[in-house]
């Protein structure tokens, strides 16, 4: 039996950011910006459902005047990616064999 | 990238082998602290080769005393560095392994310093070297227990700087148990407890 995928982590910009997350202790939210190549408006929206479901943290401060988001992925995050690859493996492996 | 798109299982896998290695490329050192310490360390060296050659009069040695000047630069370096970069590796093996070496180079002037008023022991060294392999992987791990046994050992080395070499022994058995003895306690229980889930 097949774990669903799943849906906050399928799909594209927010699968993204959290393989970007899960790769680094933390980051600002122009560096995903940069990343992803994704528009500030939708990257923001998909951001804030990420971190609805408890996925990241979102932190805002000022640097030299000028407000700085950075966002990082949480304990519970890291254990959705874990559970998404695993899910994603036991998909291609099927697929593989077929 | 549009979040709507409907993604295939392969699509998936390809969109963080894509990030993850971005992610591997960001990181880059600039350099500035290798030039700033080859610099230094060789006009030191250099200048220590000339005195002792041609017979200076002066005490040319203090010319090291460069190196704990150029400690502020490295400092200012470290600060501006961290502040421009959008984002933080996870572990940073490389940045520990620095660490753990300026630190022993640090507790290698200390203990010549301290040697010249006290007993000559080597004993002492020994608990210098033990820090090594402890502290750099306690930051790399991120492991508390090694980086906490680390920091006793530190403790330990300059205590014993000023003991009897008697002290030294018990030292180095303090040492032993808070960087490896405990540590290896922890990480054993860790490894039972994952076995057991797996079985």
């Amino acid at each position: 039996m097949f774990n669903e995928l799943d849906p906050i982590l399928h799909s594209q910009l927010r699968l993204a950011i959290m393989s970007l997350l899960i790769s680094v202790k933390e980051a600002e939210f122009t560096f995903i910006k940069e990343k992803t190549g994704a528009t500030a408006g939708n990257l923001s929206v998909q951001v804030q459902k990420l971190k609805e479901v408890g996925y990241i943290e979102v932190s805002k401060k000022f640097v030299d005047n000028y407000p700085q988001t950075t966002c990082k992925v949480t304990e519970e995050g890291i254990k959705a990616f874990d559970a998404y690859v695993k899910a994603l493996q036991a998909y291609l492996e099927v697929g593989k064999k077929n | 990238m549009n979040q709507d798109t409907s993604l295939t299982e392969q699509e998936s896998l390809s969109i963080i082998t894509e990030m993850m290695q971005k992610v591997k490329t960001e990181f880059y050192d600039t350099g500035i602290s290798s030039l700033l310490w080859g610099v230094v360390i060789s006009f030191c060296g250099l200048f220590c080769f000339a005195g002792s050659l041609l017979n200076w009069k002066f005490d040319y040695y203090m010319i090291w005393n460069l190196t704990f000047i150029a400690v502020f630069p490295q400092i200012w370096i470290t600060i501006r560095e961290r502040k421009n970069a959008k984002a933080t590796p996870r572990t940073d093996s490389v940045a520990a392994v620095w660490m753990v070496f300026a630190l022993s180079m640090f507790g290698l002037v200390f203990y010549n310093s301290s040697q010249i008023t006290n007993v000559p022991s080597s004993s002492s060294l020994y608990l210098l070297v033990y820090t090594m392999p402890t502290l750099t992987t306690g930051l790399a791990r991120q492991f508390k227990p090694m980086i906490i046994g680390a920091i006793i050992c530190y403790i330990s080395f300059v205590i014993s700087c000023y003991a009897d070499t008697t002290y030294d022994m018990l030292l180095q058995a303090i040492a032993a148990i808070a960087c490896w003895l405990i540590p290896g306690i922890i990480l054993h229980q860790r490894y039972k407890k994952s076995r057991a889930r797996h079985v």
